[in-house]
C-alpha cells in the first residue's frame, strides 16, 4: 500500500512538472513549482535511502519533511502574490492579520517552551512539526477569511493550489495532533493519512494546473468622488445608526 | 486533551473553509454592475422597505382589531399567520439589502491601498452587529408575532423613518457624478 502511494505520488509530481513545462507555468507560479520540485526531489531521495540504508530513513524523513514544509510557505506567498496583490486594500488587511498572528504565535511559543515539560526527541519532532503546521493552518485560514470577506474572485489555478495544499496541511495537522497526544503506537495513522491526503492533493493540483487559467482581474472601479476615509466614515455612521434603531425596536 | 481538541478544531475549520471555497461560484465583477446592485439595494431600502407608511401598514394594529371583531376565529388565525409571514419577509429583505450594501462597500474598500486595518475591523464588527440585530428582529417576529409587543410597532416605524433620512445622507457616495451615469445591464435603461 505504502509503495503504491509513493509510486503514485512520484508519477503525479512528474506529471505536474511536465505539464508546467509544456504550459509555461513555471515562471508564472515560481513559488509553487519550487515547492513541487522540492517534494519530488525529497521523495526520490527518501526512496533511495529506503532501498540502500533503511536504518537512516527516519532521520532523512524528518529532514526532508522540514525542508518541504519550509518550501510550503512559498505557496502562501504565491496566494498573496497572485490572488491578493491586485487588491491593495485586502492585501494590506491580510498582511496585518498575518503579522499579528505570527507575533501572537511567537509569544505563545516562547511562553509555552518555558512552561511545557521536557519531551523525548521523537515526541519533540512530532510536536515541532505539528506547531509549524499550526502556523501554516492559521495563515492559510486568515488568507481564506480575507478572500471570502472581500469577495475576491479566485481562478481555477489558484483555487486548486489553495484547496490541494489546504487539504494536505489540515489533514497533517489533525494526524500530527492525534499522534502527539496518543504516542507512537498510532504511527500507522501517520503512515497512511499523510501520503493518502498528499496523493489527493497532487491529483487536485494536476487537474487545476492542467492549463493556465489566470486569476480574474478586478473590475473597473466605478467613479467615486470620495476617498477611502470618507467612504468608511460615512458607511460606519450609517450602520451605527441603523443598528441603534434596530436594537431599540427589538428591545421595546 | 484540551490541546488535542484545539488542534482538531483548527484542522476541521480549515477543511470546512476549503470546502466552501471549492463550492464558491464566481461572482460577476465590475464597477458598473456593483454600483447598480448597491443603488438598487439603497433604493429598495429607501422607497420599498423602510417608508413609514409601509412599516405602519405591516404592523397596523387596527387591521388586527378589525379582523378580530368582524371575522370568525379561523379567519383571525389565518390573518395573523399571513401578517407574520409579511413581517418576516420584510425583515429578511431589509437584511438582504444591507448585505448588498456591505458587498458594495467591500468591493470598493479592497482596492484602496490606504485601507486602515483598525477601521476595517471596526466596520466588520459594526456590519456583523447590524446583521445580527436584523436576525434578532426576525426571531422576535417569528416567536412572538408582529403584534406581540405594542411599542415595537411604533418604534420600528419611527426607526424606519429615521433610517430613511439617515441613509439618504450617509450613502451619498453611492450617487455617481453627473457625468457617470450607470446603465442597467439587462434593460439598458439609465440608472443614474
Amino acid at each position: 500500500m505504502e509503495t503504491v502511494l509513493v509510486c503514485a505520488g512520484i508519477l503525479l509530481e512528474c506529471m505536474i512538472l511536465v505539464r508546467a513545462l509544456q504550459q509555461r507555468l513555471l515562471a508564472r507560479y515560481a513559488y509553487f513549482y519550487s515547492y513541487a520540485l522540492s517534494v519530488l526531489l525529497g521523495t526520490l531521495l527518501l526512496s533511495a535511502v529506503r532501498m540502500i540504508r533503511p536504518s537512516l530513513y527516519p532521520t532523512y524523513y524528518w529532514s526532508v519533511q522540514f525542508v518541504t514544509l519550509l518550501f510550503g510557505y512559498g505557496i502562501l506567498l504565491e496566494i498573496i502574490q497572485q490572488v491578493l496583490s491586485p487588491y491593495p486594500g485586502a492585501e494590506r488587511f491580510a498582511r496585518r492579520t498575518g503579522v499579528g498572528l505570527l507575533a501572537g504565535i511567537l509569544c505563545f511559543a516562547l511562553v509555552y517552551s518555558r512552561l511545557a515539560p521536557g519531551a523525548s526527541h521523537g515526541q519533540f519532532v512530532v510536536e515541532f512539526e505539528r506547531d509549524l503546521r499550526t502556523v501554516q493552518t492559521l495563515l492559510l485560514f486568515s488568507l481564506l477569511a480575507v478572500i471570502s470577506y472581500y469577495g475576491i474572485p479566485v481562478g481555477r489555478n489558484m483555487k486548486g493550489m489553495i484547496v490541494g495544499y489546504g487539504l494536505y496541511v489540515g489533514t497533517s495537522l489533525i494526524s500530527l495532533a492525534v499522534r502527539a497526544y496518543a504516542g507512537a503506537w498510532l504511527a500507522t495513522l501517520w503512515v497512511f493519512a499523510q501520503p493518502i491526503s498528499f496523493t489527493i492533493s497532487l491529483a487536485i493540483w494536476l487537474v487545476a494546473l492542467w492549463s493556465y487559467a489566470p486569476n480574474p482581474a478586478p473590475g473597473p472601479a466605478a467613479d467615486l468622488e470620495e476617498d477611502y476615509g470618507t467612504m468608511a466614515h460615512r458607511t460606519r455612521a450609517m450602520i451605527n445608526l441603523m443598528r441603534t434603531h434596530l436594537f431599540k425596536s427589538v428591545r421595546s | 486533551m484540551i490541546q488535542l481538541i484545539f488542534f482538531l478544531l483548527l484542522g476541521a475549520l480549515l477543511l470546512a473553509s476549503l470546502f466552501f471555497l471549492a463550492r464558491r461560484r464566481p461572482r460577476i465583477e465590475g464597477g458598473a454592475q456593483a454600483m447598480v446592485e448597491a443603488r438598487q439595494a439603497l433604493s429598495a431600502l429607501q422607497s420599498g422597505l423602510l417608508p413609514r407608511e409601509l412599516v405602519e401598514r405591516i404592523f397596523a394594529r387596527e387591521d388586527l382589531e378589525y379582523v378580530a371583531s368582524h371575522a370568525p376565529p379561523p379567519v383571525h388565525k389565518l390573518f395573523l399567520d399571513e401578517r407574520k409571514q409579511v413581517a418576516l419577509s420584510w425583515a429578511r429583505q431589509v437584511r438582504a439589502a444591507i448585505l448588498h450594501l456591505r458587498r458594495f462597500y467591500l468591493g470598493k474598500a479592497r482596492l484602496y491601498a490606504g485601507l486602515e486595518f483598525r477601521t476595517e475591523l471596526e466596520l466588520a464588527i459594526d456590519f456583523a452587529l447590524l446583521l445580527f440585530a436584523c436576525r434578532v428582529l426576525e426571531l422576535v417576529v417569528y416567536w412572538r408575532g408582529p403584534y406581540a409587543a405594542g411599542r415595537m410597532v411604533g418604534s420600528t416605524t419611527l426607526a424606519a423613518a429615521r433610517i430613511c433620512a439617515i441613509t439618504e445622507q450617509a450613502l451619498a457616495f453611492l450617487n455617481p457624478p453627473a457625468s457617470a451615469v450607470a446603465v442597467h445591464p439587462m434593460t439598458g435603461s439609465q440608472e443614474g
